[in-house]
């Protein structure tokens, strides 16, 4: 017996809708894989910047704080620094504050979701990054306080503030390589990841060393 | 009568030719303020000091160029030849030498030069501003503290240890030097 005309009509309908709206949510499926994939590169690509901008920004002042250092031990052996006056003059106050880190990628992640797209080890390894961030930022700024007290500065006397100020710059130093170690870690497993993404790392992002300059007469 | 009125109006006279000659007076004080100010600052620039380039002691350079200066106080040049990092340490505002640095060197007025690193900063060319000293012995401590360290003081405060820079084969004490 003949099946009838419309009945593989209907079939042949059927399989058609059923196939393109299959192939419709593939393609949406696909879409919205490229688009995750597009933001994860992304992020990652700023975290990989800010990083490397945040190390050397460490970098930066790690050698300074470290000079600074140097200059209230000696001050504190010779107890050349009597008032408040001299401490500013000798050490200054600004230069005993910590570098200024970002955290902008961070928080883009977060509020884009990003996050959610990223594979569990570079989160971990992110997470673990600015949270140290963080930690540092709090202690140094606590620290600074408890430093610059007025208590410290007694009259004729600035032995407590030099020494508290070393005690402070020792723990300052100590988070700033901390960090520095951090951060080169976190670029690692960065740089691992958007390697086998397939990405190439942004050669301009964040100040660079530059080529020696010639100079005259050495 | 008449001669009433020849008194009062000879009165009147002697008191406008008084005012006259007052303010003509003023004016000429008012004009004569803004030629010894500009006297008081040619004398001030004629009696301005040599500012002395000091580098870290361990710092292989010797001699550079005004050129090379100016690229590595604008920041430009951030490495010494031998890779190290340059630390640039500036004096606060208000001491004559950064008034010298500034006008020489950066050729900014103080507002220019806090934007252009700022400008820096936010481009990310530089991880960080110069880094501020509030006297010429925090100066000459740092800079012997901190390897690849550069700062500037003005020439009498240089000490027997510390390492002056030549610019373009010229020391402070030379005459032509660019610093003065």
């Amino acid at each position: 017996m003949r099946k009838p005309a419309w009945l593989a009509e209907v079939i042949v309908q059927s399989i058609a809708v059923t196939v393109s709206i299959l192939l419709a949510l593939w393609v949406d499926q696909w879409k919205q894989h490229r688009a995750a994939r597009e933001l994860a590169t992304e992020s990652m690509s700023n975290f990989a910047t800010e990083i490397r901008q945040n190390e050397a920004r460490v970098d930066d002042i790690l050698l300074y704080h470290e000079g600074l250092r140097s200059i209230l031990q000696k001050a504190e052996k010779s107890h050349s620094i009597r008032t408040q006056a001299e401490f500013q003059s000798s050490v200054g106050i600004d230069g005993l504050r910590p570098p200024f880190l970002l955290q902008t990628a961070w928080q883009t992640a977060t509020l884009t979701g990003a996050l959610t797209h990223l594979d569990y080890e570079t989160v971990r390894a992110l997470s673990l990054t600015y949270t140290l961030q963080d930690r540092f930022r709090e202690d140094s700024r606590a620290g600074f306080q408890s430093m610059m007290q007025a208590s410290n500065f007694k009259p004729g006397d600035a032995d407590l503030a030099v020494r508290s100020a070393d005690n402070y710059l020792r723990e300052v130093v100590t988070s700033e390589n901390d960090l520095h170690a951090t951060y080169e870690q976190a670029e690692q497993v960065l740089g691992r990841k958007l390697k086998e993404m397939g990405v190439a790392q942004k050669a301009d992002s964040g100040p660079a060393p530059s080529p020696p300059q010639p100079t005259t007469g050495q | 009568m008449m001669e009433k009125q020849r008194v009062s109006r000879y009165g009147v006279r002697a008191v406008l030719a008084r005012s006259l000659v007052h303010v003509m007076l003023g004016c000429a004080l008012m004009l004569c303020i803004p030629f010894g100010h500009a006297d008081a600052q040619a004398g001030g620039s004629a009696a301005r000091q040599a500012v002395a380039i000091v580098v870290n002691p361990h710092t292989a350079v010797t001699d550079i160029s005004f050129a090379e200066l100016r690229r590595i106080f604008l920041g430009q040049q951030q490495f010494w030849p031998d890779r190290s990092k340059i630390t640039l340490l500036v004096r606060a505002p208000v001491a004559p030498e950064r008034a010298v640095v500034l006008d020489l060197i950066y050729r900014m007025d103080e507002d220019q030069f806090r934007q252009y690193w700022i400008g820096k900063m936010f481009r990310a060319e530089v991880a960080g501003g110069p880094k501020i000293v509030y006297s010429s012995d925090m100066a000459i401590n740092l800079v012997d503290n901190v390897p690849g360290s550069i700062t500037f003081v003005l020439a009498s405060a240089v000490t027997p240890n510390s390492k002056v820079l030549r610019i373009d084969g010229k020391l402070p004490s030379d005459p032509g030097y660019p610093l003065k």
